[in-house]
């Protein structure tokens, strides 16, 4: 049973969301292949429907227009039959999926975070993740290019990406772990000795090889600040015979400098893969957020982005509610300031009651940051 | 096409190949196999195929050698098998496993003899014609493109040695120096061979007319199995509860406190504990803290999964992916180079032990 007090605050919620989607329908992104996907929408009142289907663009949009749902997600399968039950859908394909979010990005306990209180700071650290995960993986890597994956911000703690390509649509569940393991887990040198006391890391010139190897070289010693001088010569050493080798095949050392590269490559390589979350990529049934709705627990836009506007996004600038009504709300505990279409609000305001727009209004008082004063 | 002489080395080789076919289309014609498994060095040859990983055969040095005295023996050994395999009485998983013993054997030799091979067109055209990958050969490497590579582990229902982590990966494409390309060879054709024995014993189902060796390898092998720790698919390793996984640790440790754990992870419990040979009443005995144990229902749910009552089919143990999906993974990444399923990471927490 919800508490009158609560149920009114979710009313006042529930309405801001049926102003945006009824003044701004154009910001809805209707899915490719939406007849095979499989949709879910969570409300307010606790409850979530899934199973459900569109054969058109129109009959989605007009759905969200009519109910206003608190969450939307779609399936990242298409299937022969999306709204029947799940051993029945009839799996055809399914997008790969990439969830980057604060809370696995920063490995934090962190309450804030947990809250969805993020800060400009930490969503540009995640954003710098983000653009290794696209740059330094999916292109340098696997090769694909924008036409073959969609962006997106999640409207809440990160952002998503979704591999398009069909032959990444096919992959079962055990070659998308390969993949996980790939970004997230990333290499362990196996070391290899051609008889004499020397011994290499790197049986290849490509892919983690090189990744390494590169930034093995511009490793700075005064960096190393957790190093005793002892470690800290063993790793000059280490760090010396990388730059003078041309190809990572080449770089060798000493079997004793052995446990020194060892960390040193160890620490390259937590330095390099990307905590993608990867419950989600090895689902090949997920549902994922979809972009152009409200994220009902953040108040931001899911929104589609491409590379080269994702350089200059900024989610408290262009990812929020564009509505104009203003709602009356009682400031609570704000861990940093928020300004949103305008607004400002800041720690210092707790205790106040302020007119501010519906989109900071949602945005505070679903963190309980605020309640509405009506 | 090479000629007779080199089609019949790389047919000894490669018994299951395309030269091993051509062989067997065009030289041995309408020679009868039964022939060729009267003779004793065949069953000698089947004792180190079988024992290759044993100690003392594990560093015999002549453990991959190819009979180039009678290299047909080669093609023979590979044609019997694959029929004993598919014809024999033995259940369907027990061939699988004796399969993938063999094909293990096979494809470790197929690589290292890929590696010697002088030239590469001959590694090349077995990429071609046997496994299907297209790629091209510059500079002395083998270049695959990475979609169609994923497109070939995607077709298969094993896991591979090399990782996608370990593979030279540059701008989509896979490049391969002999030495890796050996090594993937082996990983796609143990993927071939596997799915080639699977559809066999599938199509195969129903009698046949044995031929009378069937009775002779069997016996080899009921022998090589009465000696070994191979029981009926699964082995005699002891129950130890420190090498469980962090899931199944987690889950019994969690029990033990009497935490209610989710119904699934009840499931994962008593699944993988059948599956590594642990006594029903051990796992009825696990769930005892729960506050809603009771020993009735308990024993008839674990039975069930057990294969005693209900279907009569006993069930296997989610894997780590269904886990990890399931938000009972308590580990982030993996925990095991071997976690693909909780119970590869128990064996092989044993394996390492015993080395």
């Amino acid at each position: 049973m919800i508490p009158e007090t609560v149920r009114k605050q979710l009313t006042i919620l529930d309405s801001i969301l049926q102003e945006h989607y009824s003044k701004n329908p154009q910001l809805v992104v209707s899915p490719d292949f939406i007849e095979g996907r499989e949709f879910g929408f969570t409300y307010f009142d606790g409850s979530f429907r899934r199973h459900l289907s569109f054969k058109t663009s129109q009959e989605y949009k007009s759905f969200i227009l009519k109910n206003h749902p608190k969450d939307i997600y779609f399936s990242i399968a298409i299937y022969r039959s999306p709204s029947s039950l799940m051993s029945k859908k009839g799996w055809l394909s399914a997008e790969l999926p990439f969830d980057l979010d604060a809370e696995q990005v920063l490995k934090t306990d962190d309450e804030n975070i947990k809250a969805g209180w993020i800060s400009p700071s930490v969503y540009e650290l995640i954003k710098q993740e983000f653009v290794k995960l696209i740059e330094n993986f999916v292109e340098a890597d696997f090769g694909l290019h924008k036409g073959d994956y969609a962006l997106s911000f999640s409207g809440g703690r990160g952002y998503h990406l979704r591999i398009k390509n069909e032959t990444f649509s096919s992959l079962d569940q055990r070659v998308r772990r390969q993949i996980v393991e790939y970004i997230s887990i990333g290499y362990k040198p196996k070391w290899f000795s051609n008889g004499s006391s020397m011994v290499s890391p790197f049986r290849h010139d490509y892919g983690w090889c090189k990744k390494i190897f590169e930034s093995l070289k511009t490793i700075n010693l005064e960096d190393l600040t957790t190093y005793s001088s002892t470690e800290l010569n063993a790793a000059a050493k280490v760090i010396a015979s990388c730059r003078k080798a041309s190809k990572p095949s080449d770089f060798r050392i000493r079997i004793h400098e052995r446990p020194t590269a060892q960390k040193l490559i160890e620490e390259t390589v937590s330095r390099t893969t990307v905590a993608i979350d990867e419950r989600v990529t090895v689902d090949i049934n997920r549902l994922l957020r979809a972009p152009g709705t409200v994220h009902g627990g953040a108040g931001l836009l899911c929104k589609s982005l491409t590379k080269s506007e994702l350089s200059n996004f900024d989610p408290m600038r262009d990812s929020t509610m564009p509505l104009n009504s203003r709602r009356k709300v009682e400031i609570q505990r704000i861990p940093f300031e928020v300004c949103i279409n305008g607004d400002l609000v800041t720690p210092s305001d707790k205790g106040r009651v302020m007119e501010v727009n519906s989109s900071l209004a949602y945005y505070l008082v679903v963190r309980r940051g605020g309640v509405f004063v009506e | 096409m090479p000629d007779s002489i080199d089609l019949l080395s790389l047919a000894a080789k490669y018994p299951f190949s395309h030269w091993g076919r051509s062989y067997v289309e065009q030289v041995w014609g309408s020679d009868d196999i039964n022939d060729y498994l009267l003779n004793d060095t065949i069953f000698q040859k089947l004792e180190i195929i079988f024992s290759w990983r044993k100690r003392g055969f594990s560093n015999l040095q002549d453990k991959y050698n190819v009979d180039y005295l009678y290299p047909e023996n080669e093609v023979v050994i590979y044609l019997a098998l694959m029929f004993f395999l598919t014809y024999s009485d033995y259940p369907e998983h027990f061939k699988m496993r004796l399969g993938g013993h063999y094909f293990n054997w096979l494809t470790e030799r197929t690589s290292k003899l890929l590696l010697n091979e002088r030239e590469e067109k001959i590694v090349s055209e077995y990429f071609e014609r046997d496994l299907a990958l297209k790629h091209e050969l510059k500079n002395k490497q083998f270049i695959i493109a990475l979609q169609d590579y994923l497109r070939k582990l995607g077709g298969t229902s094993h896991s591979f040695h090399i990782s996608l982590v370990d593979l030279p990966l540059k701008d989509g494409k896979v490049i391969l120096s002999k030495e890796l390309a050996a090594d993937v060879a082996a990983d796609l054709t143990f993927s071939y061979l596997i799915n080639l024995l699977e559809g066999k014993i599938h199509l195969g189902r129903g009698s046949t007319k044995k031929p009378v060796w069937m009775d002779k390898i069997q016996r080899f092998i009921n022998q090589f199995m009465t000696e070994n720790i191979v029981v009926d698919g699964s082995t005699t390793y002891p129950h130890d509860p420190q090498k469980y996984p962090p899931c199944i640790q987690t889950f019994v440790e969690q029990l033990s406190k009497g935490i209610a754990i989710p119904h699934f992870a009840r499931f994962a419990v008593a699944s993988f504990m059948h599956q590594i040979g642990v006594e029903k009443d051990y796992v009825v005995n696990l769930f005892t803290a729960a506050s809603d144990f009771s020993v009735d229902k308990t024993k008839y749910q674990v039975s069930h999964i057990y294969g005693e009552i209900g279907s009569h089919t006993s069930y296997t143990a989610p894997g780590c992916d269904t886990l990890k999906v399931s938000r009972l993974c308590p580990v982030q990444g993996y925990c095991n180079i071997h976690a693909k399923h909780p119970v590869s990471v128990y064996f092989s927490k044993w394996r390492a032990s015993k080395s």
